[in-house]
Parts: C-alpha cells; sequence; structure tokens
C-alpha cells in the first residue's frame, strides 16, 4: 500500500478502521474454528485411544501353548470302532508329546469314517447328540463306521460367562487319558447334564459329579478334571480345528450341511457313495 | 487480546442475528437431525422385520443374533421389549420420522415458535429416559447387547445432547442457559461418545461382550 502525503486524515482513518476490521475477523474465524476443532480432536483422539486399546488387548494375546495332549488323542480326537463282537472300543493312542503336533487318523477303506467335532457345553451338540448318538455307535459297532470325536471349545465367553466350555472339553481329554472306556458314556452325561446358556456354566467340582453319575470314580480322572489339566490342549486343539461353529460331522472327508440335509440322509447319501466305488 | 476477541464476537453475533437471517441455516444441527433420524429408522425396521421372523418362525435365530451375549431375539421376546402392549421399535418407526422432518425443514429455512422446541425438547428427552432404561434392562436383567438396540442408543444420546444445547444456545430455555448452550454445543459428539463408552464398560462387566466376538 503506498502511504502518499496526499492522504487525507479521513482516508488514513478508514484504511486503520478497515486494518482493525479485518484483525477483527481473522480473530473471530480463529475462535470459531477452534470452538469446533478442538472437540472434533477429543472425538477422533478418544476412538483412536480406544480402538488402540481393543487392538492391543486382541494382539497381545498369547498362543496358545502347545502342552501336552491326553492320551488316545493324537490326532485331537479320539477314535471309536467295532470291537467285532456288536460293541464299540477305542483305538488306543500315543498323546501328543509337548510342542508337537497332531497326527491325523488313517481313514478306513470302505466303511465310514465319521468325524465329529463337539463343544460338550453347546445346546447344538446336545440336540445332536440325544438325535443320532446312538445310531452312531450302533454303525460303529456293527462295523460300517468309525467314529472320531473331537471335543473343541467354542462357546467360552460366548455361550457362558466363563470359561466352561474349555473346562467341560477338559473332561473329555480327562476320561481319553486316563479311562477311555468311558468316554462315550461321559460324553453322554455331560450332554445330559449340560448347564443353561448364558450363565456361567458349572464349576469343575460339578463336573466331576457329572463324571461320578456315569458310574466312573477315578482318582487320577477328577484330579484331572479339577487341576483342569488338559485345558492348554483343548485351546490349542479348537485352534487346530478352525470350526467356529459346532457340532460339525465330516463322514470320509465330506462335511453336513446341516441346513439343506437331514443327518440320516447325508449317512445314506454317503453310505450309497460306498457302495458305488 | 482475548477481551477484544470476545467483546467483538458479541457484536458480531448481536449484530448478524436479526439482520442476516438466511445465514443462519444450522447445517450441522440440521443434518445430524437427519442422518439420526434415518439411521433410527433403519434400526427399528430391522427390529420389526425381526419381530415379524420371530412371530413367523418361533424358536429359530435373528439375523442379528451374533452369540448369546450380543443378540436381539432375547430382547424382543421379553416383556421389556413391548413395555407398552406392542413391540418397542414400532414406537422407533414412528418417532425417528420427527427428527428427519425437522431436520429438513431447518434445511429449508424454517423457523419454529419457542413452544416447538420445547416440545421436540420433551419428545428427545422422552427418548433418552427410554433408551436409558432399555439399555439398564438389557444389561442387567437380559444379559445381553442387542446390535440394532445399541445402534439406536448411539443415535439417541447425540440427538439428546444436540437439541438441548441447541435450545439453551437459543435461548428457548431463557437468557441464563444460552452461555451455557453456546459452550456446550460443539461437545455434542466428543460427549455422546464418551456416554456409549460407559454404557459399552458397564455392560462389559456384566457378561463378556468382547470376548464373545473372538
Amino acid at each position: 500500500m503506498t502511504d502518499t502525503p496526499k492522504q487525507t486524515k479521513n482516508q488514513r482513518r478508514e484504511e486503520a478502521r478497515e486494518a482493525a476490521r479485518v484483525q477483527r475477523e481473522k480473530a473471530l474465524k480463529r475462535k470459531k474454528t477452534l470452538k469446533w476443532l478442538i472437540p472434533t480432536i477429543a472425538s477422533v483422539a478418544i476412538i483412536a485411544i480406544v480402538a488402540g486399546v481393543v487392538w492391543a488387548v486382541i494382539a497381545l494375546q498369547p498362543a496358545p501353548k502347545k502342552e501336552a495332549g491326553p492320551l488316545n488323542m493324537i490326532s485331537d480326537g479320539i477314535l471309536f470302532e467295532s470291537d467285532g463282537d456288536g460293541g464299540v472300543q477305542y483305538v488306543p493312542t500315543k498323546a501328543i508329546a509337548k510342542g508337537g503336533d497332531p497326527v491325523p487318523t488313517t481313514p478306513r477303506e470302505g466303511i465310514l469314517n465319521i468325524v465329529t467335532l463337539v463343544d460338550f457345553s453347546c445346546p447344538a451338540c446336545k440336540s445332536f447328540e440325544e438325535a443320532y448318538a446312538s445310531s452312531i455307535q450302533g454303525l460303529v459297532a456293527d462295523g460300517t463306521a468309525t467314529l472320531e470325536v473331537h471335543p473343541v471349545s467354542i462357546l467360552d465367553y460366548r455361550g457362558y460367562t466363563t470359561d466352561y466350555a474349555t473346562r467341560a472339553n477338559n473332561v473329555g481329554a480327562c476320561v481319553a487319558n486316563y479311562a477311555p472306556d468311558s468316554f462315550l458314556d461321559v460324553m453322554g452325561a455331560m450332554y445330559t447334564q449340560q448347564p443353561s446358556e448364558g450363565g456361567p456354566g458349572l464349576g469343575n467340582s460339578s463336573l466331576v459329579d457329572i463324571v461320578k453319575s456315569t458310574g466312573l470314580d477315578d482318582a487320577d480322572v477328577n484330579q484331572c478334571v479339577l487341576d483342569e489339566s488338559f485345558t492348554p490342549w483343548v485351546t490349542a486343539a479348537t485352534d487346530r480345528s478352525g470350526v467356529r461353529s459346532t457340532p460339525t460331522i465330516i463322514i470320509n472327508g465330506t462335511q453336513w450341511d446341516a441346513q439343506s440335509q437331514e443327518f440320516p440322509d447325508f449317512v445314506n447319501a454317503e453310505i450309497a457313495k460306498l457302495d458305488a466305488e | 487480546m482475548t477481551d477484544v476477541a470476545s467483546a467483538t464476537e458479541t457484536e458480531f453475533e448481536d449484530d448478524l442475528e436479526p439482520s442476516s437471517p438466511e445465514k443462519r441455516i444450522p447445517w450441522v444441527f440440521a443434518i445430524w437431525l437427519i442422518v439420526a433420524g434415518v439411521i433410527g429408522e433403519i434400526a427399528a425396521f430391522a427390529l420389526t422385520v425381526e419381530k415379524f421372523h420371530a412371530l413367523q418362525n418361533p424358536g429359530t435365530a435373528a439375523s442379528c443374533d451374533i452369540s448369546v451375549f450380543v443378540q436381539c431375539t432375547a430382547n424382543l421376546e421379553s416383556w421389556q421389549g413391548s413395555v407398552f402392549g406392542f413391540p418397542n421399535p414400532i414406537i422407533g418407526l414412528i418417532c425417528w420420522m420427527a427428527p428427519i422432518v425437522v431436520g429438513f425443514a431447518l434445511l429449508a429455512g424454517a423457523r419454529f415458535a419457542r413452544w416447538f422446541w420445547v416440545l421436540f425438547n420433551i419428545g428427545v428427552l422422552g427418548a433418552v429416559v427410554f433408551v436409558i432404561w432399555l439399555a439398564t434392562q438389557s444389561i442387567f436383567d437380559l444379559n445381553t447387547l442387542c446390535p440394532y438396540c445399541v445402534l439406536t442408543w448411539s443415535v439417541t444420546y447425540p440427538t439428546f445432547f444436540a437439541v438441548t444445547f441447541r435450545n439453551m444456545a437459543e435461548g428457548v430455555f431463557g437468557d441464563g442457559a444460552k452461555k451455557a448452550g453456546r459452550a456446550l454445543l460443539p461437545w455434542v459428539a466428543p460427549i455422546s461418545i464418551v456416554v456409549m463408552l460407559v454404557i459399552f464398560v458397564i455392560a462389559q462387566t456384566q457378561m463378556p461382550v468382547i470376548q464373545s466376538f473372538f
């Protein structure tokens, strides 16, 4: 701006006034911007901090420990076959060693290899057990099928307010390890005495009572249930299975789609496949 | 400096308010009312449809059932879910239209009488009281968080704060509340976020919400 001496007093006063007005408007604008900017930054900061904390909690969760697994569950499941005399017997295996990986079962030729991934705490598994356990065990007994039961725990904190699912499936591991002949009986009892979903589930001493209700009173099993001895294995096996919903039933590599097919139809379809071979 | 700024501000706003009404369209406020109303309608509609679904297919899971703790079937089937004798989402379907209409009216330059703003404020106060009651019932009695309900809560609080602070700032509750309203209005978002976080924390103490997602 050229400040010529020709400027009158009025002109100079006008200019000063104008400059002051611009200054004031600038300050006002800045204040208005800050008035909204600070709360916006605060909102973003709160959300960012909470997201960061949640992410950290998830990311820092320890990977499941590779503790030793139970005996007779080298595949992460316990296998049952016909005893050749109209009964069902388990197939003995070694345990998964500490830090080791499971060894998949070699499928039997020409019969149904039924694999069930079940959560002892899951109501749908209970319904499945009630509906089909005896017919499946019948197929196993007469040599038409083998049954491999994989206990997995997906309902910790989803179905119960505690880690009941993991402790319930630990019962399966304990029995497989110390009293495998009683496994199917105990599994049945776990279902019939299943607590209602949405609550805390059962305590370990109640789980011991369920085991005892089948007539099995084994000090090692009871201690194993109370000590939650195989819960690291349950967690690791659940992780390895990748299962998100139970029961997941697989026969000869084909997974049952419960939405589109009744279970007996699925079994018959698989039998038909075998006959066609 | 600060003295000058505050003095000029009142001067500025005082002479702006009556002389240039076309500049006074509260864009942010109006658009928020519309957005909140639409989100509220979506949530209420989804819950209504889930209610129909539940009536047609009793015992089946709803699409919003994620786990025992994050689900809406329990909420819809509870007596609290039909506290006035009919499903609550019907209230949402009717009432969320109000902020949408008010929001669009404001965008079109509408001005409302003081009694209108008082009534509207009573309406959103009723909504927030209802939502607080539903949240306590859901968390402490039913032990669930229902996704669409949470969505409804998350727009109800900011709407209540925005309308109340706006009315305070505009002198609906007298000149005494103007200053507080003006100061609080920009803080609607952070306050609402904190309120929702507090609700989540309270819920987490009652049930494993976070864990149930993994």
